[in-house]
C-alpha cells in the first residue's frame, strides 16, 4: 500500500475547547468509535504520490503556495451534517499521533 | 489556497477525496464524528439542530426528544451523560501551520508565521509551539509591541482578565500554551500598561484573578497603571473594595458598568457595559449588541487590552448613523 498523506490546518487556540465538546457529544450519542479525536480542518487529500513523484514535490509545492500567506483566519460557527462517502475507501486507521506540548 | 494546493498536487497524486475535483466548492469543517449510522446521524443533527427554546435550559434535551433519539440509537448509554449546549461554539480561529499527514504520522509542518519547514524532532517540541503562538499574538495585536500614544481624557474599561488562572487559556481559547500562565499574565500586565498611562481612569469589570495559585488581587494591583474602580466580579475576594455597579456618563449615553449582565436593572435604558461571559457566548453577548445595548468587554473579547470609551462611541455614532445594527463579535477583525 502506498503511503498516504493529508494536508490540513491543525486548530490552534480553539482546539481544547472543539475536542471537549466533541468528546461530550460523543459520549451523549454513543459514537465515540466515530468521533475524530485530532480535530483539523483538511485542505487537501487523503493522497498518495504518482510513481516517481517524491515527496519533497510535495513539501516544495505547499512551501510556495503558503509562503505569502501570514495566517488562515476562520470562524467555527455551526452544525452541518452531510450523508454520502466524500472519500473513497482507506485502509483502517489507527489514532494519530500528536505533537506533544499541544 | 485549497485551489493552488489541488492545482499543484492533482497532477503529481491521486486524490481519494471528491471534492479536491472542485476546490471552489470545497466544504470546509471540523469532524465531530463520520462512518455514522445515516439514521443514527440523522437523529443526532436534529437534537443538535434544535433552537434553544425547543431544549429547555439550552443544557439539557426535553424527555420527548430523548426517547426518540434513544429508540433510533443503537446503544442505552445516552441517558448516562448529560447533553453539552446544543448551540455550536462561535470561535474565531486562525491556522497557523499547514500540516502534511503522512499515514498517522505528522510529517511536516509550515509555519505560516516564522516561513520555515518544521520538521524531525521539532515537531514534537513544546517550545516550538510556544514560538509560533507568541508570533501570532504580536501579529494579531493580542501583545502589544510598545505603549500606545497617551489619550488624555479617555476612559478605559476591560474585565475578566483572570490572572493567574491557567484554566482560562483552555476554557476560553486564548493564545497561549496551556499552562504557560506566567507569559498569560506578563502580556496582559503589559497590554495594560502599554495603553493606560498612571494617570487614566480606569473602570476595571471584575473578575482580576482566580484559583488557589494566583498571586494576590493586591499583588497584582500594585502592577497596574492607573486610577481603578473595581466593580464585583463573582470570583473577586473582598479585599479589593470594589462597588456592585457604577454609571458612567459620556457624550450624551449613559452607560452602566456591571460585571453580569443580568444583574442590570431591566428598568435602565442606556447602554450595558459587562464582562462575565468572556467570549463562551458571542450569538447573544458579542463586543458590542446594538439591539439589547450591550457591551462586552471581557479580555478575550476586546483582544486583551482595554478599550476606551472614545473608541466605543466612535462605534456606536458610526452604526447609528449608518442604521447598521448588526452586532460586532470582537473588537479585533475576524472573518464570519
Amino acid at each position: 500500500m502506498d503511503d498516504i498523506y493529508l494536508v490540513e490546518i491543525r486548530l490552534a487556540r480553539t482546539r481544547w475547547k472543539i475536542k471537549e465538546t466533541i468528546v461530550s457529544l460523543a459520549n451523549f450519542f454513543g459514537v465515540s468509535d466515530s468521533m475524530e479525536r485530532h480535530p483539523h480542518v483538511t485542505l487537501f487529500g487523503p493522497f498518495s504520490l504518482n510513481d516517481g513523484i517524491s515527496t519533497e514535490e510535495v513539501i516544495d509545492q505547499i512551501g510556495r503556495i503558503a509562503a505569502p500567506h501570514v495566517i488562515l483566519p476562520f470562524t467555527i460557527g455551526d452544525w452541518e451534517t452531510r450523508e454520502g462517502l466524500n472519500v473513497e475507501l482507506l485502509p483502517s486507521q489507527s489514532p494519530r499521533q500528536m505533537p506533544s506540548g499541544r | 489556497m485549497t485551489r493552488a494546493i489541488a492545482g499543484a498536487l492533482s497532477p503529481i497524486s491521486q486524490s481519494y477525496n471528491h471534492w479536491d475535483n472542485q476546490p471552489d466548492k470545497k466544504w470546509f469543517h471540523v469532524t465531530v464524528a463520520n462512518w455514522l449510522d445515516p439514521e443514527k446521524a440523522s437523529a443526532i443533527y436534529a437534537a443538535l439542530k434544535k433552537k434553544p427554546h425547543e431544549n429547555p435550559g439550552d443544557s439539557d434535551i426535553s424527555p420527548n426528544v430523548l426517547t426518540r433519539i434513544s429508540a433510533m440509537l443503537r446503544r442505552s448509554t445516552v441517558s448516562t451523560h448529560s447533553l453539552p449546549s446544543t448551540r455550536p461554539l462561535l470561535l474565531d480561529e486562525a491556522g497557523l501551520r499547514i500540516t502534511i499527514m503522512c499515514g498517522q504520522e505528522i510529517f511536516a509542518e509550515y509555519d505560516l508565521l516564522r516561513k520555515t519547514w518544521i520538521r524531525g524532532d521539532e515537531l514534537h517540541d513544546p517550545a516550538s509551539w510556544q514560538r509560533t503562538v507568541a508570533t501570532y499574538r504580536r501579529h494579531a495585536g493580542f501583545e502589544l509591541a510598545q505603549p500606545a500614544l497617551p489619550n488624555p481624557g479617555d476612559i478605559y474599561l476591560i474585565s475578566d482578565l483572570h490572572l493567574g488562572h491557567a484554566n482560562i487559556i483552555h476554557y476560553c481559547s486564548r493564545p497561549f500554551i496551556f499552562s504557560d500562565v506566567v507569559e498569560m499574565d506578563r502580556v496582559l500586565l503589559q497590554n495594560w500598561n502599554y495603553t493606560i498611562t498612571p494617570h487614566d481612569k480606569v473602570n476595571y469589570l471584575g473578575d482580576l484573578r482566580y484559583g488557589r495559585d494566583a498571586p494576590a488581587a493586591v499583588q497584582y494591583r500594585e502592577q497596574l497603571n492607573g486610577s481603578i474602580t473595581f466593580i464585583e466580579g463573582n470570583h473577586d475576594d473582598k479585599k479589593m473594595d470594589a462597588v456592585p455597579s457604577a454609571t458612567l456618563e459620556y457624550g450624551n449615553n449613559n452607560f452602566l458598568l456591571i460585571h453580569d449582565p443580568a444583574d442590570a436593572l431591566p428598568s435602565f435604558d442606556g447602554w450595558v457595559i459587562h464582562g462575565h461571559h468572556h467570549n463562551n457566548d458571542l450569538r447573544c453577548f458579542p463586543f458590542v449588541n446594538f439591539k439589547e445595548r450591550r457591551i462586552n468587554v471581557s479580555a478575550e473579547v476586546l483582544g486583551y487590552s482595554p478599550v476606551g470609551i472614545q473608541e466605543l462611541m466612535r462605534i456606536i455614532r458610526e452604526h447609528e448613523c449608518s442604521g447598521n445594527r448588526e452586532p460586532i463579535l470582537l473588537r479585533y477583525p475576524y472573518i464570519r
